[in-house]
């Protein structure tokens, strides 16, 4: 298990981890709140929108571990050999 | 059988029938529908899944595990799960066989050899022929079922989806039935419609007209009958509505001559009836005239006789005969009704002085002869009678000409008379008292457009403002252009603001009198009259003596506050001037001791002389500062004023800025005249400082000139304090700006100053005068503006031997005797001790009174002086000196004090002293001062 989609694609089976561009945009919902004088203190602290996951085939292949359609179908392009 | 029945009857079938032939229509319509739709219905199923199929399967190509074996298996099963998940109609079944007509999966438990043996071999051939079919099939074994099937090549996989004919066209039967239990609906619901229509447009009107036909029968009008219809059965209502309003017609003409005729007899009738109520009233009427008339006459009699005048109507003949005449006639006229009545004694019974009468009589008969209306009235008439009060009336006669009548009135007018007269005596006297008053009395009118009049003012305006009370009264002007002009507004806004608010005004206004100010107070109340004209009456006094009076009172007060002032700082600087005469007396003492030490050949000797001078001058500061506060007393004594006034130029050249030159001329030397330097030196000060400071922006020339002259008799005469004889004539003279004319006599009035407040205390030129005063001399003055300034000064010569002279005799009397010595300061009594014992003397010294006392008292004739200071805490010199003389009265005593308000010369005289001295003691003076008392004790 990985905790990047680096560390997946070194050889990690699977990695599930926010996604980094649809964090940068909450972000910047955040800045321009604060921007226009919401006080931070009152934005509230909510989960990732949005999970990136990466899958190493290989690793599932030689750990003889079929990984499921669902699964593979969220991964989309992150599947890594 | 009624008429819509029937028409229903013949409609009813026609209707059946086209509904029958719908029916069939869309039931072979809906068979067709059903059947593609279900077959669409399959057909999406079917390749809904196998997209979902294809999705699982492009996922394995595109990541490479199409040919992992444990993917491949896994993902198909998923796919197969997929297909378990669908839901589809009972009645159908999906199922999937590979290529080689295996049976892979079924969707419904049916049993799994027959389907392989029906539909093995169907799949089979449609893989080979690669043919897909949507329709319905007859497959082999008699089983008539529709399908669909599919390939999904990837996987070798035909899926069919198929449904049996029986269940598919359950659908069409269902339509089928709901189809015809609809037409049959519509149906009834049609011929229901029908009946409707009939019974609205046929059989309601027919049953209207025949229910109107019948009304019209039973003679009710119809006005209208309810058809409204434009077919021929709206024409018949019509006209069956025609013919009911004629037959109404008819009868109302009818029933109309009848009433007619009624009317006619009842209005006869109620004539008859109204004609005899009327001849009733009238006799009614005519009885309530004749009553109304007895009471209104004696109305009008109650009314006459009540009337405050006296009503009378008589003959126009001279001899008065009276037709009627009211109670108060007689009355006024102070006779009888009857004494009138007869026209005989008319005239006696009412004017008893008979030429009166005659008189009256004549005047009266002439007017009512006259026939003038305007002369029929005659005001005041006396009507005396002997011993009463005589009455006044006043009678008007106005003729009646048809008839030879007048009406005479007659009303008294005694109180009207009486208050007139009290009136005019009230306002003679009131015009008496305000003529006879040193007030201005007046009344001021302002009208409404703000024009002034006087419609009255005393004479007294005459004495106090100097203008006639008759040209006031003409021309108001005269009075306002007396009013000073800074003063002509207050005095105008003051009435304005009084006629607006109806307030007393009062006002203290100036006016020019021969061209002299001077002052009225004014006191009036304002009355608004129905013009809207304001009316004040008011009274005006001078009070200029009581303004002169109250600016003295002011002036006075100031000058109280000043001296207040003065006499503060003199007890001030008599405090100070005590502790100031007791340094110097140190100060000084040792400076004679230091000088006796030091021999004259030492540079210190001469520093010591500087020091002795310096304190010397810092005496005479301090007496100059008691002087000026009065508390010292003079010390005059024969002085080289020469050398004085040149000690005081030489001070003041370097005070005096340097723009303005000093020259001297000063034409003696040795005369003397009795004076105190200190203050011919503070005369000089002052006279200059203030000659400086008139010349301190333009500079100038201050001119000195002391010159000897003699006054004869004659020329004495000019000053009235001189006497003839040499005198000593001093000039200071500037080129200033001099002083105005206007001021030159205040120049020596105290407190009078002409610079700012803070730079002068008024005080400079009085001082000077007052030094001059006391030293016998005279001060004039001679300035005119921009000439400058010349102050001319006379001191009388002295004829006294000059003092100075006698003390310049050096040799300081000595001597053996015991002294005692107190004072409280410590270094006086050691200063003084070493000063007395180089002269000889033997000093014992005490800083008490009580430690002096008690030496004193233990041993009294040891002493042969006794030496003390006045200002000692516990007790004063005096007090101690009482107790020393008690104990011994003979011992001498020199009392010293820098200053106190308790001794002076003269009382140390009274109390028994030997001497006074005052601080700071001087050597050689003190040692005198001893010799002599102790020389005198012995003689």
């Amino acid at each position: 298990m990985g905790n990047n989609k680096a560390s997946v694609q070194q050889g990690a089976l699977l990695h599930i981890t926010p996604d980094i561009e649809a964090s940068a945009r909450e972000a910047a919902i955040f800045v321009d709140a604060i921007l226009k004088g919401a006080n931070p203190g009152k934005i509230p602290i909510t989960p990732p929108a949005k999970f990136q996951i990466g899958i190493n085939l290989s690793t599932a292949l030689k750990l003889d571990i079929v990984v499921p359609p669902d699964m593979l179908d969220l991964a989309g392009d992150h599947v890594y050999r | 059988m009624k008429l819509q029945t029937k028409i229903a009857l013949s409609i009813i079938p026609l209707v059946l029938l086209g509904i029958f032939t719908l029916g069939i229509w869309s039931i072979d319509k809906a068979k067709e529908s059903t059947y593609k739709a279900n077959l669409l219905y399959m057909d999406t199923i079917v390749n809904s899944y196998l997209d979902d199929v294809n999705k699982i399967h492009n996922l394995l190509t595109k990541n490479g595990l199409d040919k992992v074996d444990s993917f491949v298996s896994e993902y198909k099963l998923k796919a197969l799960k997929g297909l378990e998940a669908i839901q589809i109609i009972d009645v159908s079944h999906m199922f999937i066989f590979n290529s080689s007509g295996e049976l892979i999966f079924c969707s419904n438990k049916s049993n799994k050899n027959e389907l392989e043996s029906v539909w093995g071999p169907i799949a089979k051939e449609s893989w080979a022929s690669s043919k897909i079919e949507s329709e319905l099939q007859l497959i082999p074994k008699g089983i008539q079922e529709v399908y669909v099937v599919r390939h999904f090549k990837p996987w070798n996989w035909v899926v069919f989806f198929s449904m049996s004919d029986s269940d598919f066209l359950q659908t069409e039967r269902q339509i089928r039935n709901a189809t015809m239990g609809i037409a049959s609906f519509c149906s009834l619901l049609l011929i229901l419609l029908v009946l409707i229509v009939f019974r609205k447009f046929f059989v309601s009107p027919i049953h209207t007209l025949a229910k109107a036909a019948s009304a019209i029968t039973d003679g009710q009008d119809i006005k209208k009958i309810d058809v409204l219809s434009s077919d021929e059965l709206g024409d018949l209502a019509r006209n069956m509505e025609v013919m009911s309003k004629a037959i109404q017609s008819q009868q109302a003409e009818i029933k109309k001559s009848n009433i007619d005729l009624e009317n006619r007899i009842e209005k006869a009738t109620s004539e008859l009836k109204k004609t005899n109520r009327e001849l009733n009233q009238e006799i009614e009427d005519r009885k309530n005239a004749e009553k109304s008339l007895l009471e209104n006459e004696a109305y009008i009699r109650a009314i006459m006789d009540n009337l405050p005048i006296g009503v009378a109507v008589n003959s126009i003949n001279p001899s008065v005969t009276f037709s009627y005449m009211n109670n108060n006639f007689p009355k006024f006229y102070r006779t009888t009704r009857k004494a009138l009545e007869d026209p005989d004694i008319f005239w006696d019974s009412v004017y008893e002085d008979p030429v009166f009468r005659e008189k009256i009589k004549k005047r009266v008969l002439d007017d009512c002869a006259s026939g003038d209306p305007k002369r029929m009235k005659w005001d005041d008439l006396p009507i005396t009678r002997k011993g009463e009060e005589t009455v006044f009336i006043s009678a008007s006669n106005t003729p009646l000409p048809d008839k030879q009548l007048m009406i005479s009135t007659v009303w008294d007018v005694t109180l009207r008379k009486r208050a007139e007269e009290a009136l005019q005596k009230s306002e003679s006297k009131y015009k008496r008292l305000s003529e006879n008053s040193p007030a201005v009395v007046y009344q001021f009118r302002m009208t409404p457009d703000g024009e002034f009049t006087f419609p009255y003012i005393s004479n007294a305006v005459e004495s106090i403002m100097g203008v006639a009370a008759q040209k006031v009264l003409q021309s108001p002007s005269e009075f306002l252009d007396m009013i000073h002009p800074e003063d002509q507004n207050v005095f105008l806004d003051g009435i304005l603001e009084s006629a607006k608010s109806l307030e007393l005004y009062h006002a203290v206004i100036r006016y020019l009198k021969d061209g002299e100010e001077r002052w009225v107070e004014a006191r009036s109340t304002p009355n608004l009259l129905e013009d809207g004209s304001v009316l004040w009456d008011g009274f005006m006094v001078d009070i200029t003596e009581k303004k002169i009076a109250e600016k003295e009172k002011i002036k006075l007060e100031d000058q109280l506050q000043q001296a207040q002032k003065m006499e503060s700082i003199g007890t001030l600087a008599g405090g100070i001037a005590h502790d100031f005469n007791n340094i110097l007396a140190i100060i000084f003492g040792n400076t004679e001791l230091a000088l006796e030490d030091v021999p004259e050949h030492n540079p210190s000797h001469s520093n010591l002389q500087e020091i002795k001078k310096a304190s010397l001058r810092a005496t005479d500061i301090v007496r100059q500062l008691l002087n000026f506060t009065r508390i010292t007393d003079q010390k005059l004594q024969p002085i080289k004023i020469a050398l004085v006034i040149k000690d005081s130029l030489k001070f003041l050249k370097s005070t005096i800025p340097t723009t303005i030159d000093i020259e001297q001329d000063i034409q003696i030397t040795d005369e003397t005249i009795l004076a105190d330097s200190t203050q011919i030196n503070q005369i000089m000060m002052n006279l200059c400082i203030n000659a400086s400071h008139a010349m301190e922006q333009t500079g100038g020339d201050l001119a000195v000139t002391v010159e000897k002259v003699i006054l004869d008799n004659n020329s004495a005469k000019a000053y009235p304090d001189l006497k003839s004889g040499a005198h000593v004539k001093i000039m200071i003279s500037d080129t200033g700006p001099g002083i105005d004319p206007e001021i030159i006599d205040q120049i020596f009035d105290p407190y009078f100053t002409t610079k700012g407040v803070g730079k002068g205390s008024g005080m400079g030129l009085a001082v000077v005068h007052g030094i001059v005063k006391n030293h016998n001399g005279t001060i004039s003055v001679d300035s005119s503006l921009g000439k400058g300034t010349k102050f001319i000064i006379l001191f009388p010569l002295a004829t006294e031997k000059l003092m100075v002279e006698a003390n310049t005799n050096k040799d300081i009397p000595r001597g053996n005797e015991t002294l005692l010595f107190v004072d409280d300061e410590l270094s006086i009594v050691k200063m003084v001790q070493k000063m007395f014992e180089r002269l000889g003397y033997k000093v014992e010294a005490a800083t008490t009174p009580q430690d002096a006392l008690e030496r004193f008292s233990l041993n009294p004739d040891h002493f042969d002086l006794v030496i003390t200071d006045m200002t000692m805490p516990q007790m004063t010199g005096v007090k101690l000196s009482e107790k020393l003389m008690e104990i011994r009265p003979d011992i001498p005593i020199i009392i010293c004090t820098g200053h106190s308000a308790l001794v002076d010369e003269e009382k140390a005289k009274e109390l028994g002293l030997a001497a006074y001295v005052t601080k700071p003691i001087s050597m050689l003076e003190t040692a005198q001062t001893i010799r002599k008392v102790l020389d005198r004790n012995k003689n």
